[in-house]
């Protein structure tokens, strides 16, 4: 899978959010909030095809997480990804 | 870990709207949800509008604009134009007029929506209706008193 490369994620004091700039109109009725986690797999990710084993790996890199919640979590976030539209179409 | 979509974001005021002037500057439209109720009847909490980057020809009477204020940022209708001032009114108000300059204003409206589709703002039918009711602002004063 791929993030959709128009998506721009922006810090905003201490708030991340996604925002989309579909053609010539930005929408910020519907933002995408990230929490410090997320935003920083969303930068690794941007830009580069990556699977769940990619994020597993980038997570426990950098946190000490058991691999159960880890997965877990990635799991979560790729069903989140895909229900709100943030992954290129294949 | 979790990532989130929320229909109404809760940023900071003032970082929602700096980060909207940032598109704005650019010259592209911007959707924002309608906080609060000042434009009741005409608009209503959490209708959608699409806000355009103003330019001259866009300031005529009866427009909502969006404008930054000392007060803060307000969504509300232009009431009169004068030379080097322009006064907004929130059609709910009874009272209260904002006096700004030209470049405290940043948008016009050129589009709203609500659940049930898109909302006539700038029609020469509405634009009177705002009228009236601005003008009827004494008689909702009075209404509203006695209703307390």
């Amino acid at each position: 899978m791929r993030l959709r490369d128009d998506l721009t994620l922006r810090q905003i004091g201490n708030d991340y959010i996604v925002v989309d700039p579909s053609q010539d109109m930005v929408d910020m009725s519907k933002v995408y909030t990230l929490n410090e986690t997320a935003a920083w797999l969303w930068k690794e990710l941007k830009g580069q095809d990556f699977t769940s084993e990619t994020m597993v790996d980038l997570l426990k890199e950098r946190y000490e997480v058991d691999n159960e919640q880890v997965l877990k979590d990635v799991e979560n976030l790729v069903a989140i990804f895909k229900e709100q539209g943030v992954l290129q179409n294949q | 870990m979790e990532i989130s979509s929320k229909k109404k974001i809760t940023l900071a005021n003032n970082l929602f709207f700096e980060e909207l002037k940032v598109y704005l500057d650019k010259g592209q439209r911007v959707t924002i949800r309608v906080a609060g109720n000042s434009m009741n009847p005409f608009l209503k909490h959490g209708d959608r509008v699409v806000l355009k980057p103003i330019e001259n020809a866009d300031l005529k009477l009866g427009r909502i604009v969006l404008a930054d204020t000392e007060q803060g940022y307000i969504l509300h209708r232009i009431v009169k134009i004068m030379d080097d001032e322009i006064w907004l009114a929130g059609d709910a108000n009874l009272q209260q007029i904002e006096r700004l300059k030209k470049e405290e204003v940043w948008a016009i409206v050129a589009e709203a929506f609500n659940d049930k589709g898109k909302i006539d703002v700038h029609s020469f039918l509405t634009i009177n209706a705002a009228f009236i009711w601005y003008w009827a602002r004494p008689v909702r004063r009075l209404l509203n008193w006695i209703k307390k």
